[in-house]
């Protein structure tokens, strides 16, 4: 049973870029924010361009963390975390069937906000992070074997998956949270990310869910970085009770 | 927004590393003068890219009597070239490390760079015999250095089994100059390889590779 909860806002856009464009090809990224009564779950996730059924595998890691998260009703974020982050992989290989889930490789990070705590897992590349009220930023560790645009996944049998997880953090000391694909992360240095909520949360909280999502993919579509080409996708999330 | 403002302004570097020997042995027959030639005009076609989705950056390690940074990695166009000399043994190790310390180094090369091209032109047998080996093996063992394109070409009486274990892992053949007049080829048909990288739409794929029978057909090709 879960004690009434209030839901945190979010902002989330995802567009597709010039690379996939150019091939004709569907964007890759997929996004989704749920609302249940366990609590909130943003999900990013980021199909492998040379994967032929990537755009697949992304969205159905979305889908597949919701599954569990409806299974265990809710995350227990002190106990059997690895049995959830696997049965996540369980779910996504059921939503991908019949494809060979090499075919649907894709990276999944996704944060909870649940009995007033933040959670965060990622498995690949891109950036999920934290901006603290005191002003610092924690995210899930850097892998050094993920440079170069080569990146890890559900549906890689080639290496072993390391999921980095991040929190829990209570929610009093959240001030927002940010999920993005490579093709955001790649083009923001690390230092910015604090301002860069600052703002952004300053930015959106007053806008209605809409506006949010019409500005937000408004400034992926004219992003900035020169001869850019990834899919991007960028979702940033804030409780009532940050500050 | 204020989105734009955080985001990087620069392209996406795609790094070019040579790490090419000028030990004694290259003064003759020309060879230095060929791969100083070679490098110029390599590095002027790359100031020619328009129409790129990133920005080469190419760095020189020499391996002559020692290891050297010959040219720190930079963008090609700000490049001001200066020719190389050959004297000395053959330190294929020492270079083989310090091509690691820059691959390995975030600072230089960011996650955010493309898969960079990594090239080894020799013409000899390493001199640090007991040593390359193990240099080659951590080379190898990094999980960033692994992942570059690699391209190896050996000149006259070179060893092919330092090459080959360069390129493990790749299926990339070892690429053969018999003289120096191939060394133009060889660095031509790198040049092509890097620049088809950049103006396509996913600069981490290599579709195309240069030809394999550089000692033979590559003539009529070029």
């Amino acid at each position: 049973m879960h004690g009434k909860q209030t839901k945190p806002h979010y902002v989330g856009a995802s567009v597709r870029g010039p690379s996939n464009a150019a091939r004709n090809k569907l964007k890759q990224d997929a996004w989704n924010v749920f609302n249940r009564s366990w609590g909130t779950l943003g999900v990013v996730c980021d199909g492998l361009g040379s994967k032929s059924k990537s755009r697949t595998g992304a969205l159905a890691a979305c889908l597949a963390v919701r599954d569990m998260l409806n299974q265990v009703d809710g995350l227990d974020m002190h106990s059997n975390l690895g049995t959830h982050l696997k049965t996540i992989e369980q779910k996504w290989l059921a939503r991908i069937h019949p494809h060979n889930p090499n075919d649907c490789m894709t990276t999944c990070l996704f944060c909870v906000y649940t009995e007033d705590n933040w959670f965060g897992a990622q498995l690949g590349d891109g950036f999920l992070g934290a901006l603290l009220n005191d002003g610092n930023m924690v995210a899930c560790s850097p892998d050094g074997e993920l440079a170069f645009n080569l990146t890890n996944g559900l549906g890689d049998s080639s290496q072993a998956k390391t999921w980095r997880t991040l929190g829990p953090l209570p929610a009093k000391d959240v001030h927002s949270i940010i999920l993005a694909t490579d093709g955001v992360s790649d083009d923001i240095p690390l230092g910015s990310y604090p301002m860069l909520l600052e703002e952004l949360v300053n930015e959106y909280q007053p806008l209605n869910q809409m506006k949010r999502y019409q500005l937000l993919r408004r400034e992926l579509v004219d992003w900035p970085t020169p001869h850019h080409l990834d899919d991007k996708t960028l979702l940033a999330l804030w409780s009532n009770k940050s500050k | 927004m204020a989105l734009k403002k955080f985001v990087m302004a620069e392209a996406r570097p795609l790094p070019v590393l040579l790490i090419l020997d000028v030990s004694g042995s290259m003064s003759v027959d020309g060879k230095i003068d060929a791969l100083n030639q070679a490098v110029k005009e390599m590095i002027g076609e790359f100031t020619k890219q328009e129409d790129h989705q990133a920005e080469i950056h190419v760095g020189i390690i020499t391996f002559g009597g020692q290891a050297r940074i010959h040219q720190e990695l930079t963008p090609a166009n700000e490049i001001s070239w200066t020719p190389m000399g050959a004297t000395g043994t053959t330190p294929f190790g020492a270079a083989i490390d310090a091509a690691r310390e820059i691959i390995e180094d975030e600072e230089v090369i960011p996650s955010r760079a493309y898969r960079p091209t990594i090239v080894v032109v020799t013409d000899g047998q390493p001199t640090d015999e007991g040593y390359w080996e193990s240099a080659l093996d951590n080379f190898l063992a990094s999980p960033r250095a692994s992942k570059a394109f690699r391209f190896a070409m050996g000149i006259g009486d070179f060893d092919r089994g330092v090459l080959e274990s360069f390129l493990k892992g790749t299926e990339m053949p070892v690429f053969e100059a018999t003289d120096s007049t191939k060394i133009a080829k060889f660095f031509h048909a790198v040049t092509m390889s890097v620049s088809t990288r950049v103006m396509s739409k996913s600069p981490d794929s290599q579709d195309t590779f240069p030809d394999p029978r550089f000692d033979s057909d590559l003539d009529d090709e070029f």
